[in-house]
């Protein structure tokens, strides 16, 4: 006999059967007690203290019973009973967001998957008729809102942009642009625009729309459109070039651009340039200019660099070694318009032989570098600059 | 004509195997040999994305994911390994529902790439929040619903490219897991210069990339040399020999020999055909039809309303047969199509079905999948290739 009960048991038809059962006499039970119907059930948000956009979204039955429908259910009856969704997206062919569902006795939990967005406002829904227990005795849909504020921060700002100068090349190629912190990414370019000041008209589609930030997201690498760039490559035939020497030109940083903050940066932001003749030629650093200081001192090594080179390659491609080839540590420091390199050293000068080494890589503000001018015209059998290593090294003595 | 799609070669022999076994081991069965065969020293947690690129599948459920801001690459297996549940029916304005499962307005994110697992014919997503560059991979299944592939607890193994965290490569352009190696097409954020990365298998979580070619170069309008960046590209072997078809920025189809490449070698591309100016190509995958093998690619032209360009959309794709690829040294020569024709020169072929259409993977055969766009949003289908 206790078999056959124990047998019938580890069904999970009569599970539910009676655990149905159990509910309806619950449920008759509260309301017969004059319990108001909405006491059954009660939806809560439980924010991070520390980041408001992190939170769970609760609703806790009266009895976890109440939540036997939802067993080994899927996630869009999850979604069904209990949703999160933007105020502005409340339409139900839109789905909810996506998280995970868990019970904790009474409790059932909603986590976002993802972080809600600041300055978004949300709305959580408890429909309790989805849970199809009996009638629709329980049927009080509970909802509530979410709202989350901007930070009560400063709005973002740009710091600086490179070149600085005010004369470049007509076949300039990248600007560097700073941020005070990191800005809203993906798509972009609708962002900027380039204005001839001297036709008084928008240079149409200046860019290249490939987005590179720095790892702290806080420096952009702002192309012109390399094809557009080159005489003779395509785009420069059929569009023509986005800078014609003698111009004024101005590029611009729309106001609406917003940081990660949710902050905008309010202002536009402008930078006045005019195009000057192309630049073709290659930097050499045979002619470069160095400046020693005197040993025992920690006064600047001063590098002349004939004209403005690449501000971020600047930083990266020169380095200082001593008489054993080891890296001199020190501060680099750019001047006169990234046309000066400076190299404080964290420690005196000695009276010693060092050199000065420069990656190859590094380019002038057309693109054309130690090792290569930016194209090479096969017609007219230009050969492209004797083969160099990676580096090429200027020495240099301290007295 | 020897020819091979290495990844799809992997794919058959998964296949076979599935045939081979049966019930409900199938899939741990397939699912550990792709992962030894392909990944070493399996972890298990959370990848950990600064963001989310571009992506792919490999064989056995196996997805590759690019994180540009770590310069890193992420192979995930996700254990989905069929069995195939095609897309039931066009779903519109898939960005919405993808925005709203994420929390925000559809303007806010930026659907970066896609990949199809054939196997199980899922679509799969990478896509970013722009509010706070949250990254997220989800799953469309055959129903058109919007599924979150949850990162908290994946198998998976991690490569980082040369240079790590100060690494200056930015923008990871391509990836493709090749029968031998992984390879990745990334450019610097500081000079103008394309890397592509070789990453022999199996994949190792925690090493890094050590076998890469320090700059790509091609011949534009038959005249001018000059550096330029890999856009997409497929793996490709003939006559023994191992390749990657790129396409660049403006926009010839070059390919690149693998074989000879070692740390820090130049790798100069041969142009084989020039698709037009101004275009940025997407995606490219290979195909075959009535015994003829095509290389597919859909660009995006910034200057398409210029008058005699051909197509109704800004982005568009053509197909090109792939005898093309056997040319050797024609740099200056490469063959250009007809700007202002659907077609020509012969085996260079405008693809309809293209049209608008912002990313493209392969599901089977002449079957791709297209997320197309819609008057400003996207839409997801299944379309049949000619």
């Amino acid at each position: 006999m206790v078999k056959w009960f124990s047998h019938f048991l580890r069904r999970p038809v009569w599970y539910a059967l009676l655990l149905l059962f159990g509910l309806l006499i619950f449920s008759e039970r509260a309301l017969a007690a004059g319990v108001p119907k909405e006491a059954l059930f009660q939806l809560s948000i439980e924010a991070n203290k520390s980041d408001p956009r992190l939170c769970l979204f609760v609703v806790t039955a009266a009895d976890e019973r109440l939540w036997s429908t939802l067993i080994n259910t899927d996630e869009e009856q999850f979604q069904r009973v209990l949703s999160l969704k933007r105020e502005t997206q409340s339409d139900k062919s839109l789905p909810a967001m996506l998280g995970r569902y868990q019970f904790k006795d009474q409790r059932l939990e909603f986590k976002p998957a993802f972080p809600l967005v600041r300055g978004g406002r949300y709305q959580a829904v408890f429909e309790p008729a989805a849970l199809k227990l009996t009638t629709n005795k329980t049927d009080q849909r509970l909802h509530q809102t979410y709202a989350i504020p901007l930070p009560d921060t400063q709005p973002p700002r740009v710091t600086a942009v490179y070149p600085s100068g005010k004369r470049l090349p007509a076949n300039h190629l990248k600007f560097y642009i700073q941020f005070s912190e990191p800005m809203q990414q993906g798509e972009i370019f609708e962002h900027f625009s380039l204005f001839n000041k001297t036709q008084k008209q928008l240079v149409p589609r200046p860019f290249r729309h490939t987005e590179l930030w720095s790892p702290d997201a806080k420096q952009l690498t702002l192309w012109f459109h390399p094809g557009r760039q080159k005489v003779g490559v395509n785009l420069n035939v059929e569009l023509g070039a986005i800078l014609n020497a003698g111009q004024e030109y101005e590029l611009r940083i729309s106001p609406k651009w917003a940081a990660l903050s949710g902050h905008p940066l309010g202002t536009e932001v402008k930078k006045t340039f005019t195009a000057v003749t192309m630049d073709e030629r290659q930097p050499t650093i045979n002619a470069w200019e160095l400046n020693k200081p005197k040993q025992g001192t920690r006064k600047p090594l001063v590098c002349e660099l004939d004209e403005p080179l690449d501000f971020a390659l600047l930083r990266s491609q020169l380095a200082v070694t001593d008489a054993n080839g080891k890296r001199v540590p020190g501060k680099i420091e750019l001047a006169k318009h990234e046309s000066v390199w400076r190299f404080v050293p964290e420690q005196p000068w000695l009276a010693d032989a060092y050199q000065l080494v420069v990656g190859t890589v590094l380019e002038d503000l057309a693109g054309n570098s130690i090792a290569r001018p930016f194209a090479i015209d096969l017609s007219k059998k230009q050969a492209a600059s004797k083969t160099v290593g990676e580096f090429v090294t200027l020495p240099f003595s301290i007295n | 004509m020897i020819r091979s799609r290495i990844v799809k070669a992997g794919v058959s022999m998964v296949a076979v195997m599935l045939l081979l076994t049966g019930g409900q081991t199938i899939q741990a069965g397939v699912t550990q040999d792709a992962g030894s065969k392909y990944l070493d020293n399996v972890q298990k947690g959370n990848p950990g994305f600064k963001s989310v690129g571009k992506i792919t599948f490999g064989p056995g459920g196996l997805l590759v994911v690019a994180d540009p801001a770590k310069a890193t690459i992420t192979v995930i297996d996700t254990h989905d390994v069929g069995p195939l549940k095609k897309l039931e029916k066009k779903v519109p304005k898939i960005d919405v529902a993808v925005a709203a499962s994420m929390g925000v307005e559809p303007d806010q994110i930026n659907i970066v790439d896609m990949a199809v697992n054939s196997q199980s014919g899922k679509v799969y997503l990478s896509v970013q929040r722009k509010t706070d560059g949250q990254p997220a991979i989800l799953v469309i299944d055959e129903k058109g619903k919007v599924k979150n592939l949850d990162l908290s607890e994946v198998d998976y193994i991690q490569v980082a490219l040369p240079g790590g965290k100060d690494s200056k490569i930015r923008s990871i352009t391509g990836v493709a897991l090749a029968s031998d190696r992984l390879l990745a097409a990334a450019q610097s954020n500081e000079e103008f210069a394309n890397k592509i990365y070789s990453i022999p298998l199996p994949l190792t979580h925690g090493t890094s990339a050590d076998i890469y070619s320090a700059e790509t170069y091609h011949v534009a309008h038959r005249k001018w040399e000059t550096k330029a960046p890999i856009q997409s590209f497929v793996p490709y072997s003939n006559k023994g020999k191992n390749y990657i078809v790129g396409a660049f920025s403006c926009t010839p189809i070059a390919k690149f020999p693998l074989d000879e490449l070692q740390s820090g070698s130049k790798v100069k591309g041969t142009s084989v055909v020039e698709l037009g100016s101004g275009n940025r190509p997407l995606d490219m995958l290979t195909y075959e039809s009535d015994g003829k093998e095509w290389l597919l690619t859909n660009t995006f032209r910034f200057h398409w309303q210029k008058k005699g360009m051909f197509g109704p959309s800004k982005w568009w794709g053509v197909r090109v047969n792939m005898d093309y690829l056997d040319a050797e040294d024609i740099n200056e020569e490469a063959a250009r199509r007809d700007v202002k024709q659907k077609q020509g020169p012969n085996g260079i072929e405008i693809v309809d079905q293209l049209f608008g259409a912002v990313h493209i993977d392969k599901l089977q055969k002449k079957e791709i999948v297209v997320l197309r766009d819609n008057a400003g949003h996207l839409d997801l289908e299944i379309a049949e290739l000619p």
